[in-house]
């Protein structure tokens, strides 16, 4: 580097603004603002189709329930209600995100707090997988006890609670183990690089 | 005021804050379209409560700071770091241009070492923000941002100078 410039702190300034600059392409950033709302409306639908399964169910195969059925779904939709909204809670840093209204340090702080939400968030599904086995044992166990449901139907209903739990759950507690891992890293570098 | 005019005004902005964060190009293109996505989104949230530099340094900022806590484990590969012409650099001679090119590089990489909040902070500095704005933006006090741009500025000059 040449004397005069390295003397000089206001010429740094000046080659700051010197460095080459990339040409920002407006329309596909159009493109992939539509995507990116695409994505979010369907995890919406998704997240939405989730909870709404058990109220659907009710609604539209009344007849093919036992009262114990319709009460133990009921149950069901309550206790997913109550886990939706308790996921919403934890959300609450990220949700409320103003990039532009919010100064960097507070900006660092949410992110600190969503890594440690989302930390929670992925335990609780891993717990989630252990408690779900036990909700279809409860099931079939006082279906069968109480002869609520046929046996035939209480066995095809047993064999695919199964399938579900054999294949989904450990699928699921494998996701949400990555997940939990993942963000305790990222927490971890994050507060390493950040020096407030 | 329109998203096109605010990029042709301040896209090259943008593109220096995402260059003071990522030394890899490809993922500094990755990080240059985040921060305009961002900015699109924030714009519509502006008041008019300070300057649109100021307003667009600090959504860019924000950006740049989530990115580099997705990618902390990216490799942060210098040798992808190639700088080419700078077009106010036409008409000048080939030796003043590999010139400027070498210490624009040398600039950027030890931006790049600084700690985060004085990157920043000298970066926001260089772009014309007052003590007063960059405070706003980082969420500091104005001593305080003088206290660290100084500090900085000077860790950039000992760096330069000690690699010329």
């Amino acid at each position: 580097m040449s004397n005069n410039m390295s003397n000089e702190p206001d010429n740094l300034d000046k080659l700051w603004q010197q460095q080459q600059t990339t040409t920002i392409d407006v329309k596909a950033l159009s493109r992939q603002w539509k995507l990116t709302r695409i994505k979010q409306y369907m995890y919406s639908l998704m997240d939405a189709m989730a909870l709404m399964l058990f109220p659907l169910v009710i609604y539209f195969f009344p007849k093919e329930l036992s009262t114990f059925e319709f009460v133990w779904l009921s149950g069901l939709f309550a206790l997913m209600t109550g886990w939706f909204v308790f996921i919403v809670w934890l959300r609450r840093f990220s949700l409320g995100f103003d990039d532009g209204g919010t100064s960097t340090q507070d900006f660092v702080y949410r992110m600190k707090m969503q890594y440690r939400q989302n930390i929670r968030i992925a335990h609780y599904n891993k717990l989630l997988c252990w408690v779900v086995p036990v909700v279809f044992l409860t099931y079939i166990v006082v279906a069968y006890l109480g002869e609520y449901v046929s046996p035939d139907v209480l066995w095809r209903k047993s064999k695919l609670l199964f399938v579900t739990s054999l294949v989904f759950l450990p699928a699921t507690w494998i996701w949400a183990h990555k997940r939990e891992q993942k963000f305790k890293r990222l927490l971890a570098d994050f507060d390493a690089r950040w020096v407030a | 005021m329109e998203f096109d005019s605010i990029i042709t005004e301040h896209g090259p902005l943008l593109s220096r804050v995402a260059s003071s964060y990522e030394a890899n190009p490809h993922l500094q293109q990755e990080l240059l379209q985040e921060i305009s996505l961002a900015v699109w989104q924030a714009m519509r949230a502006f008041k008019g409560n300070s300057s649109v530099k100021t307003y667009i340094l600090r959504v860019a900022h924000n950006k740049a700071v989530t990115h580099v806590a997705y990618h902390a484990k990216q490799p942060n590969n210098e040798s992808y770091c190639e700088i080419d012409n700078p077009s106010s650099a036409i008409g000048i001679s080939a030796e003043s241009v590999i010139d400027q090119q070498s210490n624009v590089s040398d600039l950027l990489q030890a931006v790049r070492r600084l700690p985060m909040q004085a990157r920043q902070i000298v970066t926001m500095s260089m772009e014309g923000l007052s003590y007063q704005e960059i405070a706003e933006v980082c969420g500091v006090s104005s001593v305080n941002v003088g206290v660290i741009l100084n500090r900085a500025k000077r860790t950039l000059m000992e760096q330069l100078n000690y690699e010329q």
